[in-house]
């Protein structure tokens, strides 16, 4: 039978809890996101170049995008992992939406393209609105659909 | 959450990310939080040769890297009783947030998950709330880790059951989760 040890550790964060001269955690946050917002032409910049990526093999087979597939789940991370903090909040959910699915494809053996089209193309379609804030009610609804075929296919939440 | 006073300046940090792009929005978060002394490292190896020879508050770790990855790392910092940063607390930072990954993460001894790109609040949330919950830690041998029987949640609102269907549903392994779900985890 396994046997476990169980102690209590110095607790390492408590030296962050502060006291009446330390900051708020408003404000600390606030700090944070302002810097996050000087990045913004920077990470928009790194979204194009991977849609670019994306929008090449939108256009190709069902073959060739499983051949691509690499490519495609890189381009789609890189995608999500930035778009949010560049103010591209509906393409970085979408792009989620394609790294998820390449993953299972590696992870389970998932390999849905049609529904991979679909998610690229919506990435498309929400790349080309020249306002992100004024289309966000549009962009809802299209991250809902997603999700909705995503939970088709046993994938989203 | 607004009125709590923190100070990371206080904590030492190491950050662990191969994107540069996420790096910077991190180092940036970091910076904001004024922990302007954060340790960076891109990859798993050059993080091993710090967390060897540094002691840290807190490590910060992307996940999916090349070569070892984010759980590879988490686990090497557990196997070592004697090591400097055993129990340090350890947040995985995720772009997927599927639930076997999450499990994963878990299994590996990380004390939580935060999805990418990382949103300020959130974490500066995970981190107030492990300064303010001390865990007890556990050695055994086949779990290292934070000690994860301390979460005793209630059914959600208005259900008064957990029905077959929806747990089914609940552990499909590509499950997407929330952040609210990963916290639940953790």
């Amino acid at each position: 039978m396994p046997v476990a040890e169980i102690f209590m550790p110095e607790n390492r964060l408590g030296a962050i809890l502060g006291g009446a001269s330390d900051p708020t955690s408003a404000r600390l946050t606030k700090a944070a996101e302002r810097r996050v917002d000087t990045l913004q032409s920077g990470l928009r910049l790194h979204v194009a170049g991977n849609m670019q990526i994306v929008r090449a093999l939108a256009r190709q087979s069902d073959e060739t995008l499983l051949a691509e597939s690499h490519a495609l789940g890189d381009a789609a991370q890189a995608i999500c992992e930035v778009a949010g903090a560049a103010g591209l909040y509906a393409l970085g959910e979408a792009a989620r939406g394609v790294f998820m699915m390449v993953a299972a494809h590696a992870a389970q053996g998932i390999w849905r393209p049609e529904a991979l089209k679909v998610h690229m193309n919506a990435m498309i379609m929400i790349d080309a609105e020249p306002d992100p804030d004024e289309a966000s009610g549009r962009h809802a609804v299209i991250l809902e659909e997603l999700q909705g075929l995503r939970t088709r296919i046993g994938i989203a939440r | 959450m607004t009125a709590t006073r923190l100070n990371p300046a206080r904590a030492a940090i190491l950050a662990v990310d191969d994107s540069p792009q996420a790096m910077e929005i991190l180092s940036q978060i970091l910076l904001g939080f004024g922990a302007a002394k954060a340790a960076k490292c891109h990859s798993a190896r050059d993080a091993k040769r710090l967390l060897a020879s540094e002691t840290f508050n807190l490590a910060i770790i992307d996940d999916d890297m090349p070569g070892e990855d984010g759980y590879d790392l988490t686990h090497w910092v557990r196997l070592d009783p004697g090591g400097r940063n055993y129990t340090a607390p350890i947040i995985i930072a995720t772009s997927n947030p599927a639930r076997s990954r999450i499990l994963k993460a878990r299994d590996c001894g990380a004390n939580a998950v935060i999805t990418k790109p990382i949103i300020p609040a959130v974490l500066l949330q995970r981190m107030e709330r492990m300064a303010r919950i001390n865990r007890p830690f556990v050695t055994s041998d086949t779990y290292r880790g934070p000690d994860r029987r301390f979460q005793n949640l209630p059914l959600p609102e208005g259900v008064s059951e957990r029905r077959m269907d929806a747990i089914r549903l609940m552990e499909a392994p590509e499950r997407e989760l929330s952040q609210d779900e990963i916290n639940a985890l953790f």
